[in-house]
């Protein structure tokens, strides 16, 4: 029952250009020798065991031949492009990572809703809908992040995962990359909804139409998203847990705001530490940022962004995976 | 083509794979078997790149695993069946690994037939399905990318005895077409149903590995025959070694061809003549029993 191999197929190494001439363009010859002393460690006189077996007897899968399975490896390195496909197909394809979308989208449709309530005398401003709609939203795009990053080790998928790539971290590169993708795209359905939302409100009340906003707050409100989504991922990264890594992401700016109010040297630098302060200039409606107020946002993104994706990357390519 | 050398695990002063050194081969299943806590799935995740060695090395088809482009093409791996989001379908399980690979619809729908999954359990999420139907799903997942080698840990666990010949039946077909099989369990009964080598460990170290013929034959044979009393008389004239056993069988330390010329010479009639599944049980209690825990006699 063990196989088909003959001992005199077995015994003759010269089986290479047998029968068929379906063989592949490769010729498996050179690496005989190696195979031989590299067999020294396996099953004591394992009956004609070596390299001979498969190929000389079997008509199946001639790619599969001989000696030529050591070293033959067609095709090339995984795709980033099939890895980010992958990654964001495995956001939506659960029901956890749906409803946080779907989570996402109702609380901005419920925060323009509210909005359009309190402006329904004179119709409420385009600047406003959208603007209200990026609190919630600021809250539960990193949860994206996190989930994106640390959920597969909490359900232990991390196992087949990273087994496909074993370059770790091209996978988080192309989690970050879908991460980011989806929050983007969460911000243009805000927008095409505040859109939506405005035109309403000011069709009801009567109002006027003015969808004028400067430029700089779209560039904001986008730093921010994106921001905030990469923050997630890297606290996800850093904690490999997603409750653990959720409530530090809560927990922790709190605390920040704490100090930043209870000691004084921080409370003076606050703009240069605490990322909620850095924020506030990007959506300001009145003026764009100027640069020492980008190089503070910057500067917070350093510590509260990218310490932590260091960090996190830095453990993920170094854990076992259990 | 799997080739293990000296590879060893520590964690701090405790040994988990205590250099080890074992060939699985094209065309063949290898039976990677020991008690629970052994060192398999350790070892496994050593070769599959998941658990950094503390020396020694793993190839596969030549290369370490972390060198191989697009490594599930070329390796098809299973390392535990439960380690599968619950919130997932089986196909969506199958179309995430089939795009990794680049195979095409058609491939997850042919998988899911090669590995006994019909459509409509396809469609339920993973949380819903026995153990059974993740192993199944599991081999699916490894085999996605028609590679020329599979890598399985414990796949039998949870499998109904049918499915246990299933299995054996597709590992088998799959190593006839030249692929390598790894395959480790910790149920003797399972392996010595699906593979042609196999590997002891225990505490971490090899302590037997050879083909199953051998390790059967070594284990020596069980035989019976109407006339016991000469039987007996005609093994010990021959000067073979042999002990009997509770039953009144006689245990033999030969091939069973020795035994069926002995009496044949002797005229006696064999009424049974094996090397009993027993034979390479008690092989594996003995040589496991010093390094297993202690509570698992």
């Amino acid at each position: 029952m063990t196989g088909p191999t003959s001992p005199a197929q077995a015994t003759t190494p010269s089986h290479l250009d047998d029968q068929d001439g379906t063989m592949d363009s490769t010729t498996p010859t050179t690496t005989h020798p190696g195979r031989r002393s590299g067999a020294d460690g396996g099953p004591g006189g394992t009956s004609g065991a070596d390299g001979g077996r498969d190929d000389a007897s079997r008509g199946g899968r001639t790619a599969y031949r001989g000696d030529g399975d050591v070293l033959e490896l067609t095709g090339g390195a995984l795709p980033f492009a099939r890895l980010l496909r992958t990654e964001l197909r495995k956001t939506v394809d659960t029901r956890a990572g749906r409803w946080l979308l779907v989570v996402i989208v109702a609380l901005t449709a419920l925060a323009m809703g509210l909005v359009m309530w309190f402006g329904r005398e004179n119709g409420a401003t385009y600047s406003t809908l959208l603007l209200t709609a990026v609190l919630p939203q600021g809250v539960l795009l990193p949860v994206l992040g996190i989930l994106t990053a640390a959920s597969e080790w909490s359900q232990r998928t991390a196992l087949v995962t990273f087994t496909q790539e074993p370059r770790r971290l091209r996978v988080m590169t192309a989690k970050s990359l879908a991460a980011l993708l989806l929050g983007l795209a969460v911000v243009a359905v805000t927008v095409g909804l505040a859109v939506l939302a405005h035109l309403a409100s000011a069709g009801l009340a009567g109002g006027e139409v003015d969808l004028s906003l400067p430029g700089h707050v779209y560039g904001g409100i986008v730093v921010l998203q994106l921001a905030y989504v990469l923050m997630g991922v890297a606290f996800g990264a850093l904690f490999l847990n997603v409750p653990l890594a959720i409530a530090a992401f809560f927990v922790l700016p709190v605390l920040m705001n704490v100090v930043s109010m209870t000691v004084g040297w921080v409370q003076e630098r606050a703009a240069w530490i605490d990322q909620n302060v850095a924020a506030l200039p990007l959506t300001t409606l009145d003026a764009a940022p100027t640069g020492e107020q980008w190089a503070q946002f910057g500067a917070t993104s350093v510590w509260w962004v990218l310490l932590p994706l260091a960090l996190g990357l830095w453990r993920v390519a170094r854990r076992e995976v259990k | 083509m799997i080739q293990i050398e000296h590879l060893t695990k520590r964690y701090g002063t405790f040994t988990a794979v205590d250099d080890i050194s074992f060939t699985a081969r094209p065309g063949r299943v290898t039976g990677f078997l020991g008690p629970n806590g052994a060192g398999k799935s350790t070892a496994m995740r050593m070769m599959t790149g998941l658990t950094p060695a503390t020396s020694g090395t793993a190839h596969i088809l030549g290369r370490p695993y972390r060198a191989l482009p697009n490594p599930t093409r070329h390796v098809g791996v299973m390392l535990d069946a439960s380690a599968q989001h619950a919130g997932r379908t089986g196909r969506e399980v199958l179309t995430l690994a089939a795009i990794l690979v680049g195979a095409g619809r058609g491939q997850v729908d042919a998988t899911l037939e090669r590995v006994g999954l019909t459509s409509r359990e396809a469609e339920r999420r993973v949380g819903n399905y026995s153990l059974g139907m993740r192993q199944r799903l599991g081999l699916g997942a490894a085999l996605v990318g028609d590679p020329r080698v599979l890598i399985l840990d414990e796949p039998a666990n949870g499998l109904d005895p049918g499915g246990i010949h299933w299995m054996r039946g597709l590992l088998r077909d799959y190593a006839r077409d030249g692929g390598t099989v790894l395959l480790s369990s910790h149920l003797l009964s399972e392996v010595e149903i699906i593979a042609d080598d196999l590997v002891l460990i225990g505490r971490g170290r090899i302590v037997a590995q050879g083909t199953k013929q051998e390790m059967l034959s070594a284990a020596g044979v069980v035989v019976d025959a109407t006339d016991r009393a000469a039987l007996r008389a005609a093994v010990e004239q021959s000067g073979l070694e042999h002990t009997p056993r509770p039953d009144g069988t006689l245990a033999v330390a030969a091939q069973t061809a020795e035994v069926g010329e002995l009496a044949l010479r002797h005229g006696l009639v064999l009424t049974s003549l094996g090397s009993s599944g027993g034979g390479l049980e008690e092989m594996f209690l003995t040589l496991t029993s010093d390094d297993a825990r202690e509570v698992a006699a």
